[in-house]
Protein backbone atom coordinates (compact mmCIF):
# COMPACT_ATOMS: atom_id res chain seq x y z
CA UNK A 1 0.00 0.00 0.00
CA UNK A 2 1.40 3.33 -1.09
CA UNK A 3 0.28 6.39 0.91
CA UNK A 4 -0.72 9.20 -1.48
CA UNK A 5 -3.07 11.53 0.38
CA UNK A 6 -5.86 11.98 2.86
CA UNK A 7 -9.57 12.70 2.98
CA UNK A 8 -10.07 15.18 5.81
CA UNK A 9 -13.62 15.53 7.11
CA UNK A 10 -14.63 18.86 8.63
CA UNK A 11 -17.46 19.94 10.88
CA UNK A 12 -18.55 23.25 9.40
CA UNK A 13 -21.88 25.03 8.92
CA UNK A 14 -20.79 26.09 5.42
CA UNK A 15 -18.26 24.85 2.92
CA UNK A 16 -14.85 25.16 4.62
CA UNK A 17 -12.41 27.64 3.10
CA UNK A 18 -9.30 25.48 3.07
CA UNK A 19 -5.92 25.99 1.35
CA UNK A 20 -5.63 24.65 -2.19
CA UNK A 21 -2.13 23.34 -1.53
CA UNK A 22 -0.37 22.22 1.64
CA UNK A 23 3.12 20.73 1.39
CA UNK A 24 3.07 17.97 -1.23
CA UNK A 25 -0.75 17.84 -1.22
CA UNK A 26 -3.15 19.52 -3.64
CA UNK A 27 -6.85 19.96 -2.82
CA UNK A 28 -8.67 17.82 -5.39
CA UNK A 29 -12.25 18.55 -4.39
CA UNK A 30 -14.66 19.26 -1.58
CA UNK A 31 -17.63 16.93 -1.28
CA UNK A 32 -20.64 16.53 0.95
CA UNK A 33 -22.09 13.06 1.51
CA UNK A 34 -20.35 11.79 -1.61
CA UNK A 35 -21.41 14.65 -3.88
CA UNK A 36 -18.73 16.92 -5.33
CA UNK A 37 -19.71 20.50 -4.50
CA UNK A 38 -17.04 22.63 -6.12
CA UNK A 39 -18.69 22.46 -9.53
CA UNK A 40 -22.11 23.50 -10.81
CA UNK A 41 -24.82 21.79 -8.83
CA UNK A 42 -28.50 22.39 -8.21
CA UNK A 43 -29.18 26.02 -7.29
CA UNK A 44 -30.85 25.12 -4.02
CA UNK A 45 -28.84 22.03 -3.18
CA UNK A 46 -28.77 21.28 0.53
CA UNK A 47 -25.80 19.99 2.44
CA UNK A 48 -25.00 18.55 5.82
CA UNK A 49 -22.44 20.13 8.14
CA UNK A 50 -19.89 17.40 7.36
CA UNK A 51 -17.55 18.17 4.48
CA UNK A 52 -14.82 16.09 2.92
CA UNK A 53 -11.68 17.72 1.50
CA UNK A 54 -9.46 15.43 -0.52
CA UNK A 55 -5.76 16.23 -0.44
CA UNK A 56 -3.75 14.18 -2.90
CA UNK A 57 -0.04 14.17 -3.70
CA UNK A 58 1.40 13.13 -7.04
CA UNK A 59 3.97 10.93 -5.32
CA UNK A 60 4.24 8.67 -2.31
CA UNK A 61 4.14 10.64 0.94
CA UNK A 62 5.01 9.77 4.52
CA UNK A 63 2.68 9.48 7.49
CA UNK A 64 4.50 12.50 8.90
CA UNK A 65 3.40 14.48 5.79
CA UNK A 66 -0.21 13.67 6.64
CA UNK A 67 0.33 14.73 10.27
CA UNK A 68 1.77 18.04 9.02
CA UNK A 69 -1.26 18.46 6.74
CA UNK A 70 -3.56 18.02 9.71
CA UNK A 71 -1.56 20.43 11.84
CA UNK A 72 -1.93 23.12 9.19
CA UNK A 73 -5.66 22.49 8.74
CA UNK A 74 -6.23 22.41 12.52
CA UNK A 75 -5.14 26.03 12.81
CA UNK A 76 -8.42 27.32 11.35
CA UNK A 77 -10.77 24.36 11.07
CA UNK A 78 -12.33 21.56 13.10
CA UNK A 79 -11.73 18.20 11.49
CA UNK A 80 -13.63 15.19 12.81
CA UNK A 81 -12.20 12.34 10.80
CA UNK A 82 -9.29 11.51 8.54
CA UNK A 83 -8.94 8.67 6.10
CA UNK A 84 -5.54 8.08 4.60
CA UNK A 85 -5.60 7.40 0.87
CA UNK A 86 -3.62 4.55 -0.58
CA UNK A 87 -2.78 3.07 -3.91
CA UNK A 88 -2.69 -0.70 -4.17
CA UNK A 89 -0.79 -2.16 -7.12
CA UNK A 90 -0.96 1.21 -8.87
CA UNK A 91 -4.74 1.59 -8.52
CA UNK A 92 -6.51 4.09 -6.29
CA UNK A 93 -7.84 2.27 -3.23
CA UNK A 94 -10.64 4.78 -2.69
CA UNK A 95 -13.80 5.95 -4.43
CA UNK A 96 -14.44 9.18 -6.33
CA UNK A 97 -17.38 11.43 -5.54
CA UNK A 98 -20.14 12.17 -8.05
CA UNK B 1 -49.74 27.31 -22.63
CA UNK B 2 -47.50 24.38 -23.40
CA UNK B 3 -44.95 22.96 -20.96
CA UNK B 4 -41.33 22.66 -22.00
CA UNK B 5 -40.05 19.27 -20.86
CA UNK B 6 -36.56 17.85 -21.30
CA UNK B 7 -36.59 14.45 -23.00
CA UNK B 8 -33.72 11.99 -22.55
CA UNK B 9 -34.38 9.00 -24.78
CA UNK B 10 -31.76 6.84 -23.05
CA UNK B 11 -29.96 3.68 -24.11
CA UNK B 12 -30.91 0.18 -25.26
CA UNK B 13 -34.67 0.01 -25.54
CA UNK B 14 -35.02 3.60 -24.28
CA UNK B 15 -35.50 5.28 -27.69
CA UNK B 16 -38.27 2.89 -28.81
CA UNK B 17 -39.99 3.16 -25.43
CA UNK B 18 -39.87 6.95 -25.68
CA UNK B 19 -41.28 6.80 -29.21
CA UNK B 20 -44.23 4.76 -27.93
CA UNK B 21 -44.84 7.02 -24.96
CA UNK B 22 -44.63 10.20 -27.03
CA UNK B 23 -47.21 8.73 -29.40
CA UNK B 24 -49.61 8.27 -26.49
CA UNK B 25 -48.88 11.66 -24.95
CA UNK B 26 -49.45 13.37 -28.30
CA UNK B 27 -52.86 11.73 -28.56
CA UNK B 28 -53.81 12.67 -25.00
CA UNK B 29 -54.01 16.39 -25.68
CA UNK B 30 -51.21 17.17 -23.22
CA UNK B 31 -49.53 20.40 -24.23
CA UNK B 32 -45.85 19.56 -24.17
CA UNK B 33 -42.92 20.93 -26.11
CA UNK B 34 -40.03 18.50 -25.90
CA UNK B 35 -36.46 19.67 -25.47
CA UNK B 36 -34.11 16.84 -26.43
CA UNK B 37 -31.04 16.16 -24.29
CA UNK B 38 -28.52 13.35 -24.04
CA UNK B 39 -27.19 11.19 -21.25
CA UNK B 40 -25.81 7.67 -21.04
CA UNK B 41 -23.84 5.70 -23.60
CA UNK B 42 -23.98 8.19 -26.49
CA UNK B 43 -22.09 11.03 -24.79
CA UNK B 44 -19.87 8.52 -22.99
CA UNK B 45 -18.82 6.92 -26.28
CA UNK B 46 -17.86 10.37 -27.56
CA UNK B 47 -15.58 10.81 -24.56
CA UNK B 48 -17.95 13.19 -22.77
CA UNK B 49 -19.32 12.82 -19.24
CA UNK B 50 -22.15 10.29 -18.93
CA UNK B 51 -24.43 13.22 -18.17
CA UNK B 52 -23.15 16.25 -20.12
CA UNK B 53 -23.30 19.68 -18.47
CA UNK B 54 -25.76 20.84 -21.15
CA UNK B 55 -28.25 18.19 -20.02
CA UNK B 56 -27.94 19.28 -16.40
CA UNK B 57 -28.38 22.92 -17.40
CA UNK B 58 -31.46 22.15 -19.53
CA UNK B 59 -33.15 20.32 -16.66
CA UNK B 60 -32.30 23.17 -14.29
CA UNK B 61 -33.78 25.58 -16.82
CA UNK B 62 -37.00 23.73 -17.65
CA UNK B 63 -37.44 22.01 -14.24
CA UNK B 64 -39.01 18.80 -15.58
CA UNK B 65 -37.55 15.87 -17.51
CA UNK B 66 -38.78 12.53 -18.82
CA UNK B 67 -36.05 9.95 -19.11
CA UNK B 68 -35.85 6.60 -20.86
CA UNK B 69 -33.80 3.85 -19.24
CA UNK B 70 -30.04 4.18 -19.40
CA UNK B 71 -27.20 1.67 -19.32
CA UNK B 72 -24.73 1.87 -16.47
CA UNK B 73 -21.36 0.75 -17.82
CA UNK B 74 -19.74 -1.90 -15.67
CA UNK B 75 -16.08 -1.58 -14.83
CA UNK B 76 -13.45 0.44 -13.18
CA UNK B 77 -14.20 4.13 -12.82
CA UNK B 78 -17.60 3.96 -14.47
CA UNK B 79 -20.42 5.99 -13.02
CA UNK B 80 -24.17 5.67 -13.23
CA UNK B 81 -26.05 8.27 -15.28
CA UNK B 82 -29.03 7.90 -12.97
CA UNK B 83 -27.01 8.52 -9.81
CA UNK B 84 -25.21 11.42 -11.51
CA UNK B 85 -28.54 13.08 -12.32
CA UNK B 86 -29.80 12.60 -8.78
CA UNK B 87 -26.62 13.95 -7.23
CA UNK B 88 -26.05 16.91 -9.53
CA UNK B 89 -29.68 18.02 -9.44
CA UNK B 90 -30.05 17.18 -5.73
CA UNK B 91 -33.11 15.04 -6.53
CA UNK B 92 -33.45 13.83 -2.98
CA UNK B 93 -36.90 12.23 -3.11
CA UNK B 94 -37.58 9.15 -5.19
CA UNK B 95 -41.27 8.30 -5.45
CA UNK B 96 -42.24 4.76 -6.44
CA UNK B 97 -46.01 4.18 -6.35
CA UNK B 98 -47.26 0.62 -6.68
CA UNK B 99 -50.84 -0.44 -7.14
CA UNK B 100 -52.84 -3.31 -8.61
CA UNK B 101 -53.31 -2.69 -12.32
CA UNK B 102 -56.36 -4.14 -14.02
CA UNK B 103 -55.49 -7.18 -16.11
CA UNK B 104 -51.93 -7.49 -14.83
CA UNK B 105 -51.55 -10.84 -13.09
CA UNK B 106 -50.44 -10.61 -9.47
CA UNK B 107 -51.50 -12.36 -6.26
CA UNK B 108 -51.40 -8.98 -4.51
CA UNK B 109 -54.89 -7.60 -5.08
CA UNK B 110 -55.82 -4.17 -3.65
CA UNK B 111 -52.18 -3.14 -3.55
CA UNK B 112 -51.91 0.64 -3.20
CA UNK B 113 -48.68 1.89 -1.63
CA UNK B 114 -46.50 4.90 -2.36
CA UNK B 115 -42.83 4.48 -1.48
CA UNK B 116 -40.51 7.41 -0.86
CA UNK B 117 -36.82 6.59 -1.01
CA UNK B 118 -34.13 9.03 0.08
CA UNK B 119 -31.96 9.48 -2.97
CA UNK B 120 -28.72 11.22 -2.09
CA UNK B 121 -27.02 9.74 0.97
CA UNK B 122 -26.77 6.47 2.95
CA UNK B 123 -24.52 3.85 1.34
CA UNK B 124 -25.31 5.49 -2.02
CA UNK B 125 -22.96 8.29 -1.02
CA UNK B 126 -20.49 5.72 -2.38
CA UNK B 127 -17.68 6.83 -0.11
CA UNK B 128 -15.40 3.82 0.00
CA UNK B 129 -11.85 3.06 1.04
CA UNK B 130 -9.48 0.16 1.32
CA UNK B 131 -8.10 0.70 4.81
CA UNK B 132 -5.73 -2.25 4.49
CA UNK B 133 -5.19 -4.54 1.50
CA UNK B 134 -7.70 -6.94 3.04
CA UNK B 135 -10.38 -4.57 4.33
CA UNK B 136 -12.70 -2.30 2.36
CA UNK B 137 -15.14 0.03 4.10
CA UNK B 138 -18.15 1.91 2.75
CA UNK B 139 -19.52 4.83 4.73
CA UNK B 140 -23.22 4.73 5.52
CA UNK B 141 -23.96 8.43 5.84
CA UNK B 142 -27.29 9.41 7.35
CA UNK B 143 -27.74 13.10 8.14
CA UNK B 144 -30.45 14.88 10.09
CA UNK B 145 -31.20 17.39 7.27
CA UNK B 146 -31.09 14.62 4.67
CA UNK B 147 -33.51 12.53 6.70
CA UNK B 148 -35.77 15.44 7.55
CA UNK B 149 -36.31 16.57 3.97
CA UNK B 150 -37.31 13.12 2.67
CA UNK B 151 -39.55 12.56 5.68
CA UNK B 152 -41.21 15.95 5.28
CA UNK B 153 -41.60 15.32 1.56
CA UNK B 154 -43.36 12.00 2.23
CA UNK B 155 -45.65 13.45 4.91
CA UNK B 156 -46.48 16.50 2.79
CA UNK B 157 -47.30 14.27 -0.16
CA UNK B 158 -49.47 12.08 2.09
CA UNK B 159 -51.32 15.12 3.40
CA UNK B 160 -51.83 16.64 -0.07
CA UNK B 161 -53.10 13.35 -1.47
CA UNK B 162 -55.40 12.31 1.36
CA UNK B 163 -53.29 9.41 2.54
CA UNK B 164 -53.86 8.28 6.10
CA UNK B 165 -50.73 6.39 7.17
CA UNK B 166 -46.98 6.82 6.88
CA UNK B 167 -44.52 4.13 7.97
CA UNK B 168 -40.77 4.77 8.34
CA UNK B 169 -38.54 1.79 7.63
CA UNK B 170 -35.11 1.34 9.27
CA UNK B 171 -32.72 -1.04 11.00
CA UNK B 172 -32.22 1.07 14.10
CA UNK B 173 -32.08 -1.98 16.35
CA UNK B 174 -28.66 -2.73 14.87
CA UNK B 175 -27.43 0.57 13.41
CA UNK B 176 -28.45 2.53 16.46
CA UNK B 177 -26.76 5.79 15.48
CA UNK B 178 -27.27 6.10 11.71
CA UNK B 179 -30.66 4.44 11.32
CA UNK B 180 -31.41 5.64 14.86
CA UNK B 181 -31.03 9.22 13.60
CA UNK B 182 -33.40 8.52 10.73
CA UNK B 183 -35.96 7.03 13.10
CA UNK B 184 -35.61 9.82 15.66
CA UNK B 185 -36.09 12.41 12.88
CA UNK B 186 -39.11 10.47 11.59
CA UNK B 187 -40.73 10.60 15.01
CA UNK B 188 -40.09 14.36 15.25
CA UNK B 189 -41.46 15.06 11.77
CA UNK B 190 -44.52 12.85 12.38
CA UNK B 191 -45.58 15.10 15.27
CA UNK B 192 -46.24 17.91 12.79
CA UNK B 193 -48.82 15.73 11.00
CA UNK B 194 -51.23 14.61 13.74
CA UNK B 195 -53.92 13.62 11.23
CA UNK B 196 -51.57 10.99 9.73
CA UNK B 197 -51.04 7.71 11.56
CA UNK B 198 -47.31 7.11 11.96
CA UNK B 199 -45.57 3.81 12.55
CA UNK B 200 -42.09 2.40 12.07
CA UNK B 201 -40.86 -1.00 10.94
CA UNK B 202 -37.52 -2.74 10.94
CA UNK B 203 -36.67 -3.37 7.29
CA UNK B 204 -36.59 -7.17 7.45
CA UNK B 205 -39.94 -7.22 9.20
CA UNK B 206 -41.27 -4.82 6.53
CA UNK B 207 -40.28 -7.29 3.80
CA UNK B 208 -42.28 -10.02 5.49
CA UNK B 209 -45.24 -7.73 6.28
CA UNK B 210 -45.37 -6.40 2.72
CA UNK B 211 -45.89 -9.80 1.16
CA UNK B 212 -48.35 -10.99 3.79
CA UNK B 213 -50.28 -7.86 4.86
CA UNK B 214 -49.80 -5.40 2.00
CA UNK B 215 -53.27 -3.92 2.48
CA UNK B 216 -52.11 -2.47 5.82
CA UNK B 217 -49.67 -0.08 4.16
CA UNK B 218 -50.25 3.31 2.64
CA UNK B 219 -47.07 5.43 2.41
CA UNK B 220 -43.57 4.14 3.19
CA UNK B 221 -40.48 6.30 3.66
CA UNK B 222 -37.00 4.81 3.72
CA UNK B 223 -33.30 5.61 3.62
CA UNK B 224 -31.66 5.08 0.26
CA UNK B 225 -30.55 1.43 0.24
CA UNK B 226 -33.65 0.01 1.94
CA UNK B 227 -35.73 2.14 -0.42
CA UNK B 228 -33.91 0.72 -3.41
CA UNK B 229 -34.57 -2.85 -2.32
CA UNK B 230 -38.11 -2.47 -1.01
CA UNK B 231 -39.29 -0.48 -4.04
CA UNK B 232 -38.15 -3.26 -6.38
CA UNK B 233 -39.83 -5.82 -4.16
CA UNK B 234 -43.01 -3.75 -4.38
CA UNK B 235 -42.61 -3.40 -8.16
CA UNK B 236 -42.61 -7.18 -8.35
CA UNK B 237 -45.82 -7.26 -6.32
CA UNK B 238 -47.36 -4.85 -8.83
CA UNK B 239 -46.53 -7.12 -11.74
CA UNK B 240 -42.87 -6.50 -12.48
CA UNK B 241 -40.48 -3.74 -13.43
CA UNK B 242 -42.16 -3.48 -16.84
CA UNK B 243 -45.15 -1.76 -15.27
CA UNK B 244 -43.63 0.15 -12.32
CA UNK B 245 -43.24 3.93 -12.66
CA UNK B 246 -40.93 6.27 -10.79
CA UNK B 247 -40.14 9.92 -10.22
CA UNK B 248 -37.30 11.85 -8.61
CA UNK B 249 -37.93 15.21 -7.01
CA UNK B 250 -35.62 17.98 -5.82
CA UNK B 251 -36.51 21.43 -4.54
CA UNK B 252 -36.44 22.81 -8.11
CA UNK B 253 -36.49 19.95 -10.58
CA UNK B 254 -38.23 16.65 -11.20
CA UNK B 255 -37.11 13.74 -13.38
CA UNK B 256 -39.64 11.05 -14.30
CA UNK B 257 -38.38 7.62 -15.30
CA UNK B 258 -39.22 3.97 -15.57
CA UNK B 259 -37.44 2.03 -12.88
CA UNK B 260 -36.28 -0.82 -15.11
CA UNK B 261 -32.98 -0.99 -16.97
CA UNK B 262 -32.31 -0.39 -20.65
CA UNK B 263 -32.57 -4.10 -21.60
CA UNK B 264 -29.96 -3.79 -24.38
CA UNK B 265 -30.55 -7.36 -25.58
CA UNK B 266 -34.05 -6.30 -26.66
CA UNK B 267 -32.95 -3.00 -28.26
CA UNK B 268 -34.54 -2.46 -31.66
CA UNK B 269 -36.80 -5.50 -31.34
CA UNK B 270 -40.00 -3.52 -30.60
CA UNK B 271 -40.68 -5.93 -27.77
CA UNK B 272 -40.49 -4.27 -24.37
CA UNK B 273 -43.56 -3.15 -22.42
CA UNK B 274 -43.81 0.66 -22.39
CA UNK B 275 -46.22 0.73 -19.43
CA UNK B 276 -43.60 1.69 -16.83
CA UNK B 277 -42.38 4.68 -18.79
CA UNK B 278 -45.93 5.60 -19.76
CA UNK B 279 -47.09 5.57 -16.13
CA UNK B 280 -44.00 7.64 -15.24
CA UNK B 281 -45.18 10.12 -17.89
CA UNK B 282 -48.63 10.07 -16.25
CA UNK B 283 -46.96 11.02 -12.95
CA UNK B 284 -45.24 13.81 -14.85
CA UNK B 285 -48.53 15.04 -16.31
CA UNK B 286 -50.06 15.18 -12.83
CA UNK B 287 -46.99 17.12 -11.64
CA UNK B 288 -47.59 19.56 -14.51
CA UNK B 289 -51.32 19.77 -13.58
CA UNK B 290 -52.24 18.19 -16.93
CA UNK B 291 -54.80 16.14 -15.04
CA UNK B 292 -57.24 15.53 -17.89
CA UNK B 293 -54.55 14.14 -20.16
CA UNK B 294 -53.19 12.02 -17.30
CA UNK B 295 -56.63 10.55 -16.58
CA UNK B 296 -57.30 9.92 -20.27
CA UNK B 297 -54.06 7.97 -20.69
CA UNK B 298 -54.52 6.02 -17.49
CA UNK B 299 -58.07 4.98 -18.35
CA UNK B 300 -57.09 3.99 -21.90
CA UNK B 301 -54.18 1.93 -20.55
CA UNK B 302 -56.48 0.23 -18.05
CA UNK B 303 -58.95 -0.64 -20.80
CA UNK B 304 -56.19 -2.21 -22.92
CA UNK B 305 -54.77 -4.15 -19.97
CA UNK B 306 -58.21 -5.28 -18.82
CA UNK B 307 -59.28 -6.41 -22.27
CA UNK B 308 -56.05 -8.39 -22.60
CA UNK B 309 -56.10 -8.70 -26.40
CA UNK B 310 -53.00 -6.55 -26.89
CA UNK B 311 -50.26 -7.54 -24.49
CA UNK B 312 -46.49 -7.40 -24.57
CA UNK B 313 -44.41 -10.52 -24.02
CA UNK B 314 -43.86 -9.93 -20.29
CA UNK B 315 -47.62 -10.13 -19.75
CA UNK B 316 -47.98 -13.26 -21.87
CA UNK B 317 -48.83 -11.57 -25.17
CA UNK B 318 -47.25 -11.06 -28.56
CA UNK B 319 -47.80 -7.37 -29.20
CA UNK B 320 -44.83 -5.13 -29.81
CA UNK B 321 -44.01 -1.90 -28.03
CA UNK B 322 -45.53 0.30 -30.74
CA UNK B 323 -48.65 -1.87 -31.22
CA UNK B 324 -49.32 -1.67 -27.49
CA UNK B 325 -48.99 2.12 -27.60
CA UNK B 326 -51.27 2.25 -30.64
CA UNK B 327 -53.90 0.20 -28.78
CA UNK B 328 -53.83 2.73 -25.94
CA UNK B 329 -54.28 5.57 -28.40
CA UNK B 330 -57.20 3.72 -30.00
CA UNK B 331 -58.83 3.33 -26.59
CA UNK B 332 -58.51 6.98 -25.64
CA UNK B 333 -61.78 8.82 -25.05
Amino acid sequence: MKLVGADVYFWSSGMPDVPKQIGPFVLQFISNRGTRVVQPIAPNAEFSDWWCCRYRADREVSHADVHALLETLSQKHVWTQVQKLFEINGANAYSEPY
Amino acid sequence: MSHKVVLIRGDGTGPELCEAVLKVLDASGAKIEWVEAEAGEKPLNRGEPIVPDRTIELIKQYKVALKGPMTTPIGKGSVSANVTLRKRLDLFACMRPVWTLPGVPTPFQDLNIVIFRENTEDLYAQVEYYTTPDVAVSLKIISRPGSRRILEFAFEWARANGRKKVAAVHKANIMKLSDGLFLQTAREVAQKYPEIEFSDYIVDNMCMQLVTRWRNFDVLVLPNLYGDIISDLAAGMMGGLGVAPGANFGRDCAVFEAVHGSAPKYAGLNKVNPTALLLSAVLMLRHLKETEAANRIEQALYRVLQEGKVRTYDLGGRAGTQEFAQAIVANMR
